[in-house]
Protein backbone atom coordinates (compact mmCIF):
# COMPACT_ATOMS: atom_id res chain seq x y z
CA UNK A 1 0.00 0.00 0.00
CA UNK A 2 1.41 3.66 -1.26
CA UNK A 3 0.21 7.06 -0.03
CA UNK A 4 0.17 10.08 -2.63
CA UNK A 5 1.85 12.94 -1.23
CA UNK A 6 -0.96 14.64 -1.23
CA UNK A 7 -3.27 12.31 1.19
CA UNK A 8 -0.30 12.43 3.48
CA UNK A 9 -0.03 16.32 3.65
CA UNK A 10 -3.79 16.06 4.34
CA UNK A 11 -3.99 13.67 7.09
CA UNK A 12 -0.49 15.81 9.03
CA UNK A 13 -2.93 18.78 8.14
CA UNK A 14 -5.92 17.29 9.71
CA UNK A 15 -3.96 16.53 12.59
CA UNK A 16 -2.74 19.82 13.21
CA UNK A 17 -5.69 21.70 12.74
CA UNK A 18 -8.29 18.96 15.16
CA UNK A 19 -5.59 19.19 17.45
CA UNK A 20 -4.98 22.88 18.12
CA UNK A 21 -8.60 23.88 17.56
CA UNK A 22 -9.89 20.75 19.84
CA UNK A 23 -7.94 21.93 22.34
CA UNK A 24 -8.46 25.18 22.52
CA UNK A 25 -12.20 24.76 22.54
CA UNK A 26 -11.57 22.33 25.51
CA UNK A 27 -9.54 25.58 27.29
CA UNK A 28 -12.08 28.04 26.54
CA UNK A 29 -14.75 25.93 28.13
CA UNK A 30 -12.76 25.43 30.86
CA UNK A 31 -12.41 29.08 31.28
CA UNK A 32 -16.21 30.00 30.89
CA UNK A 33 -16.88 27.06 33.84
CA UNK A 34 -13.89 28.42 35.87
CA UNK A 35 -15.67 31.93 36.09
CA UNK A 36 -19.33 30.51 35.90
CA UNK A 37 -18.63 27.99 39.17
CA UNK A 38 -17.33 30.20 41.63
CA UNK A 39 -17.95 27.67 44.72
CA UNK A 40 -15.32 25.40 43.46
CA UNK A 41 -12.01 26.24 45.30
CA UNK A 42 -9.88 28.43 43.59
CA UNK A 43 -6.97 26.28 41.88
CA UNK A 44 -3.84 28.35 41.13
CA UNK A 45 -1.19 25.47 41.22
CA UNK A 46 0.61 22.82 38.81
CA UNK A 47 -1.39 20.70 37.19
CA UNK A 48 -2.88 17.50 39.38
CA UNK A 49 -1.73 14.07 38.68
CA UNK A 50 -2.74 12.37 35.96
CA UNK A 51 -4.73 9.98 38.43
CA UNK A 52 -7.01 12.24 39.71
CA UNK A 53 -7.86 13.96 36.49
CA UNK A 54 -10.11 11.28 35.35
CA UNK A 55 -12.20 11.59 38.67
CA UNK A 56 -11.74 15.23 38.77
CA UNK A 57 -13.61 15.23 35.17
CA UNK A 58 -16.13 13.43 36.43
CA UNK A 59 -16.46 15.82 39.16
CA UNK A 60 -16.85 18.72 36.57
CA UNK A 61 -13.66 20.64 38.21
CA UNK A 62 -12.90 23.44 35.87
CA UNK A 63 -9.54 22.99 36.64
CA UNK A 64 -9.09 19.60 35.50
CA UNK A 65 -11.02 20.87 32.37
CA UNK A 66 -8.44 23.20 31.66
CA UNK A 67 -5.65 20.87 32.38
CA UNK A 68 -7.13 18.32 29.90
CA UNK A 69 -7.06 21.15 26.96
CA UNK A 70 -3.19 21.37 27.95
CA UNK A 71 -2.33 17.93 27.51
CA UNK A 72 -4.41 17.81 24.20
CA UNK A 73 -2.12 20.37 23.25
CA UNK A 74 1.04 19.10 24.22
CA UNK A 75 0.32 15.71 22.47
CA UNK A 76 -1.10 17.35 19.08
CA UNK A 77 2.71 17.65 17.94
CA UNK A 78 3.53 14.02 18.99
CA UNK A 79 0.94 12.79 17.21
CA UNK A 80 2.11 14.73 13.98
CA UNK A 81 5.40 13.18 14.31
CA UNK A 82 3.64 10.10 14.57
CA UNK A 83 1.36 10.92 11.56
CA UNK A 84 4.03 12.06 9.62
CA UNK A 85 6.33 8.71 10.21
CA UNK A 86 3.39 6.70 9.48
CA UNK A 87 2.86 8.61 5.91
CA UNK A 88 6.62 8.66 5.02
CA UNK A 89 6.36 4.88 5.68
CA UNK A 90 3.98 4.55 3.90
CA UNK A 91 5.38 6.08 0.84
CA UNK A 92 8.14 3.93 1.14
CA UNK A 93 10.40 6.66 2.38
CA UNK A 94 11.68 4.83 5.17
CA UNK A 95 14.83 7.11 5.92
CA UNK A 96 12.21 9.86 6.59
CA UNK A 97 9.89 7.49 9.00
CA UNK A 98 12.64 6.38 10.60
CA UNK A 99 14.16 10.03 11.95
CA UNK A 100 10.52 10.78 12.32
CA UNK A 101 10.64 7.94 15.28
CA UNK A 102 13.82 9.08 16.63
CA UNK A 103 12.50 12.47 17.27
CA UNK A 104 9.35 11.17 18.65
CA UNK A 105 12.05 9.40 21.33
CA UNK A 106 13.85 11.68 22.02
CA UNK A 107 11.06 14.41 23.18
CA UNK A 108 10.02 10.92 25.14
CA UNK A 109 13.65 9.70 26.46
CA UNK A 110 13.93 13.90 27.55
CA UNK A 111 10.59 13.38 29.69
CA UNK A 112 11.41 9.74 31.20
CA UNK A 113 14.78 11.40 32.13
CA UNK A 114 14.03 14.27 33.85
CA UNK A 115 11.11 12.90 35.16
CA UNK B 1 -10.41 33.46 40.38
CA UNK B 2 -11.36 37.33 39.69
CA UNK B 3 -12.96 37.95 36.44
CA UNK B 4 -11.21 41.06 35.66
CA UNK B 5 -8.05 39.17 36.20
CA UNK B 6 -8.93 36.40 33.20
CA UNK B 7 -10.16 38.68 31.20
CA UNK B 8 -6.93 40.98 31.52
CA UNK B 9 -5.17 37.10 30.62
CA UNK B 10 -7.36 36.88 27.36
CA UNK B 11 -6.65 40.10 26.34
CA UNK B 12 -2.59 39.50 26.75
CA UNK B 13 -3.21 36.65 24.55
CA UNK B 14 -5.52 38.53 21.97
CA UNK B 15 -2.31 41.38 21.63
CA UNK B 16 0.03 38.84 21.76
CA UNK B 17 -1.46 36.67 18.82
CA UNK B 18 -2.89 39.18 16.82
CA UNK B 19 0.79 40.87 16.28
CA UNK B 20 2.47 37.61 16.43
CA UNK B 21 0.26 36.94 13.21
CA UNK B 22 0.56 39.95 11.57
CA UNK B 23 4.52 39.33 11.78
CA UNK B 24 4.84 36.17 12.15
CA UNK B 25 5.70 35.75 15.33
CA UNK B 26 4.59 33.13 18.20
CA UNK B 27 3.91 35.71 20.41
CA UNK B 28 6.11 34.86 23.34
CA UNK B 29 8.32 37.61 22.96
CA UNK B 30 5.32 39.51 24.41
CA UNK B 31 3.88 36.77 26.62
CA UNK B 32 6.74 35.98 28.96
CA UNK B 33 7.74 39.63 29.62
CA UNK B 34 4.12 40.72 30.15
CA UNK B 35 3.45 37.92 32.72
CA UNK B 36 6.33 38.71 34.13
CA UNK B 37 6.33 42.41 34.45
CA UNK B 38 2.67 43.23 34.60
CA UNK B 39 1.16 39.89 36.07
CA UNK B 40 4.39 39.55 38.63
CA UNK B 41 4.78 35.77 37.16
CA UNK B 42 7.96 34.11 37.95
CA UNK B 43 9.84 33.92 34.55
CA UNK B 44 9.53 30.36 34.65
CA UNK B 45 5.27 29.96 34.70
CA UNK B 46 5.76 32.95 32.34
CA UNK B 47 7.73 30.52 30.03
CA UNK B 48 5.90 27.55 30.70
CA UNK B 49 2.87 29.72 29.37
CA UNK B 50 4.22 31.07 26.67
CA UNK B 51 5.56 27.44 25.64
CA UNK B 52 1.43 25.76 25.58
CA UNK B 53 1.15 29.42 23.64
CA UNK B 54 3.44 28.88 20.56
CA UNK B 55 2.19 25.28 20.18
CA UNK B 56 -1.46 26.19 20.14
CA UNK B 57 -0.42 29.01 17.46
CA UNK B 58 2.28 27.18 15.13
CA UNK B 59 -0.28 24.30 14.92
CA UNK B 60 -2.90 25.99 13.07
CA UNK B 61 -0.41 27.78 11.48
CA UNK B 62 1.37 24.70 10.21
CA UNK B 63 -2.12 23.04 9.26
CA UNK B 64 -2.46 25.70 6.33
CA UNK B 65 0.73 25.71 5.10
CA UNK B 66 1.02 21.76 5.24
CA UNK B 67 -2.14 21.99 3.16
CA UNK B 68 -1.31 23.83 0.93
CA UNK B 69 1.85 21.64 0.66
CA UNK B 70 4.10 24.69 1.58
CA UNK B 71 5.99 23.35 4.11
CA UNK B 72 8.96 20.94 3.10
CA UNK B 73 7.87 18.15 5.15
CA UNK B 74 10.91 16.53 4.53
CA UNK B 75 13.18 18.98 5.23
CA UNK B 76 11.36 19.73 8.72
CA UNK B 77 11.28 16.37 9.96
CA UNK B 78 15.24 16.20 9.62
CA UNK B 79 16.09 19.67 10.97
CA UNK B 80 13.84 18.49 13.81
CA UNK B 81 16.67 16.78 15.65
CA UNK B 82 18.52 19.56 16.13
CA UNK B 83 15.97 21.95 18.09
CA UNK B 84 14.04 18.77 19.96
CA UNK B 85 17.78 18.63 21.75
CA UNK B 86 18.39 21.90 22.20
CA UNK B 87 14.46 22.00 23.52
CA UNK B 88 15.10 19.52 25.73
CA UNK B 89 18.93 20.68 26.47
CA UNK B 90 17.53 24.66 27.32
CA UNK B 91 14.57 23.53 29.29
CA UNK B 92 17.18 21.34 31.65
CA UNK B 93 19.47 24.44 32.11
CA UNK B 94 17.34 26.71 33.07
CA UNK B 95 16.19 25.15 36.06
CA UNK B 96 20.42 26.22 37.21
CA UNK B 97 20.21 30.32 36.47
CA UNK B 98 18.20 32.03 38.93
CA UNK B 99 15.32 34.60 38.14
CA UNK B 100 17.67 37.80 37.78
CA UNK B 101 19.86 35.75 35.00
CA UNK B 102 17.24 34.72 33.37
CA UNK B 103 15.18 38.20 33.25
CA UNK B 104 18.69 39.54 32.15
CA UNK B 105 19.18 37.08 29.31
CA UNK B 106 15.19 37.49 27.95
CA UNK B 107 16.31 41.24 27.68
CA UNK B 108 19.31 40.65 25.86
CA UNK B 109 17.24 38.87 23.71
CA UNK B 110 14.54 40.74 23.36
CA UNK B 111 17.37 44.18 22.22
CA UNK B 112 18.20 41.53 19.60
CA UNK B 113 14.70 40.63 18.40
CA UNK B 114 13.91 44.47 18.11
CA UNK B 115 17.20 44.38 15.76
CA UNK B 116 16.02 41.31 14.16
CA UNK B 117 12.74 42.20 13.61
CA UNK B 118 13.92 46.12 11.72
CA UNK B 119 15.40 44.09 8.72
CA UNK B 120 13.30 40.98 8.22
CA UNK B 121 10.11 40.49 6.25
CA UNK B 122 6.90 39.99 7.93
CA UNK B 123 4.33 37.67 5.87
CA UNK B 124 2.46 40.60 4.06
CA UNK B 125 6.04 40.93 2.32
CA UNK B 126 6.63 37.34 1.30
CA UNK B 127 6.19 36.88 -2.26
CA UNK B 128 3.69 35.35 -4.34
CA UNK B 129 3.07 32.92 -7.14
CA UNK B 130 4.60 29.54 -7.16
CA UNK B 131 7.60 28.11 -5.25
CA UNK B 132 11.03 28.34 -7.49
CA UNK B 133 12.69 24.69 -7.31
CA UNK B 134 15.30 24.62 -4.65
CA UNK B 135 18.19 22.25 -3.49
CA UNK B 136 18.81 22.38 0.35
CA UNK B 137 22.06 22.23 1.62
CA UNK B 138 24.23 22.78 4.38
CA UNK B 139 22.46 20.29 6.51
CA UNK B 140 25.45 20.49 8.91
CA UNK B 141 25.18 23.85 9.97
CA UNK B 142 21.06 24.43 9.71
CA UNK B 143 21.58 21.49 12.67
CA UNK B 144 24.20 22.91 14.97
CA UNK B 145 22.42 26.45 14.41
CA UNK B 146 18.46 24.97 14.78
CA UNK B 147 19.79 23.10 18.15
CA UNK B 148 20.91 26.56 19.60
CA UNK B 149 17.50 27.86 18.40
CA UNK B 150 16.09 24.99 20.41
CA UNK B 151 18.09 25.81 23.21
CA UNK B 152 16.54 29.48 23.33
CA UNK B 153 13.12 28.39 23.01
CA UNK B 154 13.29 25.51 25.36
CA UNK B 155 15.29 28.41 28.04
CA UNK B 156 12.71 31.66 26.93
CA UNK B 157 9.83 30.11 25.68
CA UNK B 158 9.75 31.46 22.29
CA UNK B 159 9.15 29.44 19.03
CA UNK B 160 12.50 30.49 17.54
CA UNK B 161 11.35 31.49 13.62
CA UNK B 162 13.47 34.91 13.72
CA UNK B 163 16.43 32.39 13.92
CA UNK B 164 14.98 29.23 11.81
CA UNK B 165 13.33 31.45 8.91
CA UNK B 166 16.79 33.07 8.65
CA UNK B 167 19.03 30.63 8.57
CA UNK B 168 17.03 27.97 6.30
CA UNK B 169 16.44 31.27 3.65
CA UNK B 170 20.13 32.63 3.68
CA UNK B 171 22.50 29.22 4.37
CA UNK B 172 20.34 26.29 3.44
CA UNK B 173 19.47 27.55 -0.12
CA UNK B 174 15.86 27.25 0.87
CA UNK B 175 13.04 29.71 -0.65
CA UNK B 176 11.72 32.63 1.85
CA UNK B 177 7.88 31.10 1.63
CA UNK B 178 9.38 27.53 2.48
CA UNK B 179 11.22 28.74 5.06
CA UNK B 180 8.90 30.09 6.99
CA UNK B 181 6.30 27.81 6.16
CA UNK B 182 8.89 24.87 7.48
CA UNK B 183 9.44 27.08 10.35
CA UNK B 184 6.16 26.25 11.83
CA UNK B 185 6.26 23.44 10.81
CA UNK B 186 9.06 22.31 13.23
CA UNK B 187 7.95 25.13 16.40
CA UNK B 188 5.41 23.18 17.84
CA UNK B 189 7.12 20.25 17.89
CA UNK B 190 9.61 22.13 19.14
CA UNK B 191 7.98 24.04 21.94
CA UNK B 192 6.70 20.99 23.21
CA UNK B 193 9.59 19.06 24.02
CA UNK B 194 10.77 21.78 26.37
CA UNK B 195 6.70 22.33 27.42
CA UNK B 196 6.48 18.56 28.58
CA UNK B 197 9.38 19.06 31.13
CA UNK B 198 7.87 22.73 32.21
CA UNK B 199 4.07 20.90 32.86
CA UNK B 200 6.36 17.94 34.73
CA UNK B 201 7.78 20.59 36.98
CA UNK B 202 4.80 22.48 37.69
CA UNK B 203 5.75 25.55 35.29
CA UNK B 204 2.22 25.17 34.21
CA UNK B 205 -0.81 26.59 35.82
CA UNK B 206 -3.76 25.66 33.62
CA UNK B 207 -5.40 28.28 35.51
CA UNK B 208 -3.00 30.49 33.97
CA UNK B 209 -1.86 29.40 31.38
CA UNK B 210 -5.49 28.60 29.98
CA UNK B 211 -7.00 32.01 29.12
CA UNK B 212 -3.49 33.23 27.31
CA UNK B 213 -4.02 30.40 24.77
CA UNK B 214 -7.41 30.72 23.98
CA UNK B 215 -6.65 34.85 24.33
CA UNK B 216 -3.47 34.10 21.73
CA UNK B 217 -5.19 31.42 19.20
CA UNK B 218 -8.78 33.74 18.73
CA UNK B 219 -5.19 36.78 18.15
CA UNK B 220 -3.80 34.36 15.95
CA UNK B 221 -7.24 33.92 13.81
CA UNK B 222 -8.22 37.55 13.93
CA UNK B 223 -4.63 38.83 12.93
CA UNK B 224 -3.95 36.82 9.99
CA UNK B 225 -7.50 37.56 8.74
CA UNK B 226 -5.87 41.30 8.80
CA UNK B 227 -2.93 40.64 7.10
CA UNK B 228 -3.84 42.35 3.66
CA UNK B 229 -5.77 45.20 5.39
CA UNK B 230 -2.88 46.55 7.79
CA UNK B 231 -0.10 48.57 7.00
CA UNK B 232 2.62 45.48 8.20
CA UNK B 233 5.61 48.73 8.44
CA UNK B 234 3.22 50.13 11.26
CA UNK B 235 3.15 47.25 13.02
CA UNK B 236 6.74 46.39 12.84
CA UNK B 237 7.90 49.50 14.21
CA UNK B 238 4.92 49.77 17.16
CA UNK B 239 6.08 46.02 18.08
CA UNK B 240 9.82 47.24 17.93
CA UNK B 241 9.36 50.25 20.34
CA UNK B 242 7.04 47.61 22.37
CA UNK B 243 10.50 45.21 22.63
CA UNK B 244 12.54 47.72 23.55
CA UNK B 245 9.87 49.33 26.38
CA UNK B 246 10.14 45.45 27.54
CA UNK B 247 13.86 45.08 27.47
CA UNK B 248 14.33 47.93 29.56
CA UNK B 249 11.75 47.06 31.81
CA UNK B 250 12.85 43.52 32.46
CA UNK B 251 16.63 45.04 33.21
CA UNK B 252 15.14 47.54 35.01
CA UNK B 253 13.08 45.10 37.51
CA UNK B 254 16.21 42.61 37.36
CA UNK B 255 18.88 45.18 38.09
CA UNK B 256 18.03 46.08 41.86
CA UNK B 257 17.99 42.22 42.79
CA UNK B 258 21.22 42.02 41.50
CA UNK B 259 22.26 44.78 43.93
CA UNK B 260 20.42 43.77 46.77
CA UNK B 261 22.76 40.54 46.22
CA UNK B 262 25.57 42.13 46.14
Amino acid sequence: MTLPPQRASQAISAVLRWGSYLSTAVLLLGVVWMLRAPDVPLRVGPAMPLRQLGRQLAAGNPYAVMQLGILLLLLTPLLRIVTAAVSFGLAGERRYALVSLVVLSLILLGLLGVG
Amino acid sequence: MPLAYVLALVVLGLLAGSFGALLGLGGGVIIVPALTLLFDMPIQIAVGTSLVCVIATSSAAAAVYVQRQLADTRLGVVLELGPVLGAITGAVAVTWLSQVTLQIIFAVFLFTAALLLWRRPTPADLPGGAVPDYQVRNYPLGMGISYLAGGVSGMLGIGGGPIKVPLMYLAMGVPIKVAAATSNFMIGVTATASAFLYYHRGSVVPALTAPVVVGVFLGALLGSRWLRRVESRWVQGLLLLLLLYLAVQMLRDALPLIGAKL
